[in-house]
């Protein structure tokens, strides 16, 4: 990219100045609004960080879970594994199941490390977490 | 809203007059109250003829969603939990035309004390947890107390439970699932799991009671530690209590206190046993755990339709935005909980309070 400040960049200064300089003068739903522009400012900074990687790992686990890659975009093919998972495709206990499972927590994870570290973080470690919201 | 509730006052003012038939009635908009996702709620001092009463005015939010009730039914829903000696605000007007204010409302009794849970769970040390759990578990036994045999006519809009709840859910979760834009893998899963699981859970008692359907920690205040009243009757209806005592314990009303099973704030026992000294029957933990999974659910679905409040060009709202993401929790919570021999985690070596 030959354009300076990128858009990386340019939500770290935004989201930098609204903890550093505005979040702490303000009160009340003011302090409320701020912190959820932060929050929303920050999971998109977290999006545009992993974007790539994380829809390329989505698509490789489908290929592993389906046996072949497909060059379908990724709302198909979630859609198809949706209408598969509601159509039983994937038997209770059996091998497929369980490979449907782990690519499901696989995606969600890492879904969760773009939301929400610190609540993956502390299920992972088999406690609670609080919610971001 | 405030500025539109703020220029609505004297027109406030006459309704409540013709109510009463006060000689002199003034209205002060005190400011708009928290947790207002669905509901816009405003409190409102009423001087009627010199008495000051401290109420609060609840109009719907801009859009609502489709499973909570209007004003006329929710006022009708408070009626029948006051008059059951639920510790809810006492219901005093009911505006269900929109024409004084633009929008139907109703005015209730202001209660005192703090519905905020996060702030709720942290303060409260173990005893105190599990006292106000106890005395959550009272209310809820006295709600459940309405039978559709014992309701009042006012209640008549109510559906009956469906014969076969459990099933009836699971078609509901798969309906919703439809209208939603994006395809939701994990919940199509999820809701396969409970489907396969529902036989072992099915009761044929055929025990039906009047359900809160959103009793849960944030929808009560507390002050000094003591619960000061219920609130949030814009989802109730008929069905299994069991919905309810799963309501309340699902992982997802913890914020964050996982340890403390009871709403993030007590343990299971004391609220099971304060359900049954308020007169519920015998509380079954395996029932109550895979409701637990039903309400883990439901919520996944509900935040997801919030955020397409937003998304969707509804009303915009970055909180209802942000409600989509927690979704993905609860979904992470689903893939480990359902796994789980009776939805029960194995016992821990050592056992810390409500971590």
């Amino acid at each position: 990219m030959k354009r300076r400040p990128g858009a990386d960049a340019l939500l770290d200064a935004a989201l930098a100045t609204l903890q550093e300089d505005l979040l702490p003068t303000l009160t009340g739903r003011q302090k409320f609004l701020a912190a959820m522009i932060a929050r929303a400012v920050s999971v998109a900074r977290q999006d545009i960080a992993g974007a790539h990687e994380s829809a390329q790992a989505e698509r490789n686990s489908l290929a592993r879970l389906y046996g072949q890659p497909s060059d379908d975009d990724l709302a198909t093919l979630r859609k198809q594994l949706a209408t598969d998972i509601r159509a039983r495709k994937f038997k209770p206990g059996t091998p497929d199941e369980n490979k449907l499972i782990d690519h499901l927590v696989e995606t969600t994870a890492a879904e969760l490390r773009i939301t929400n570290t610190k609540y993956l973080a502390q299920r992972q470690r088999g406690r609670g977490a609080e919610s971001a919201v | 809203m405030i500025s539109v509730l703020a220029n609505k006052i004297a027109a406030l003012e006459g309704f409540i007059q013709q109510q009463t038939q006060a000689a002199k009635v003034t209205a002060k908009l005190i400011g708009r109250l928290g947790g207002g996702a669905i509901q816009e709620n405003w409190a409102l001092d009423l001087d009627i003829d010199g008495t000051v009463h401290e109420t609060v005015l609840r109009a719907d939010a801009p859009s609502g969603i489709a499973e909570s009730w209007g004003k006329a039914e929710e006022f009708a829903l408070l009626k029948a939990a006051h008059a059951a000696g639920v510790m809810a605000p006492q219901p005093l007007w009911l505006e269900p035309t929109g024409a004084v204010i633009g929008q139907p409302f109703h005015i209730t009794q202001r209660l005192k004390g703090s519905a905020d849970p996060r702030k709720l769970v942290r303060a409260l040390e173990e005893e105190a947890g599990d006292a106000l759990a106890h005395e959550l578990g009272v209310e809820l036994a006295k709600l459940h107390k309405v039978t559709p045999a014992s309701a009042p006519k006012d209640l008549s809009f109510l559906p009956p439970a469906p014969g076969d709840l459990i099933a009836s859910r699971i078609a509901r979760f798969r309906g919703q699932l439809d209208r939603l834009p994006e395809a939701q893998p994990v919940l199509e899963w999820a809701i396969n799991r409970l489907e396969d699981e529902a036989p072992k859970y099915a009761r044929d008692t055929g025990v039906v009671t009047l359900c809160h359907r959103d009793f849960r920690t944030g929808n009560y205040l507390v002050l000094d530690e003591k619960l000061s009243g219920i609130l949030d009757f814009e989802f109730a209806g008929w069905s299994d209590p069991y919905e309810d005592l799963g309501w309340f314990c699902a992982r997802c009303w913890r914020f964050g206190m996982a340890g403390a099973e009871a709403g993030g704030i007590g343990s299971r026992a004391a609220f099971y046993a304060g359900y049954e000294a308020g007169g519920g029957a015998f509380v079954d933990d395996a029932q109550v755990r895979f409701w637990e999974q039903m309400a883990a659910l439901r919520w996944s679905i509900m935040a997801l339709e919030q955020a397409e409040r937003h998304l969707g060009g509804r009303e915009r709202s970055l909180e209802l935005a942000l409600t989509g993401l927690v979704s993905l929790e609860t979904e992470y919570d689903l893939l480990i909980d359902l796994r789980l021999p009776g939805f029960k985690p194995a016992p821990k070596k050592s056992h810390g309070a409500a971590s």
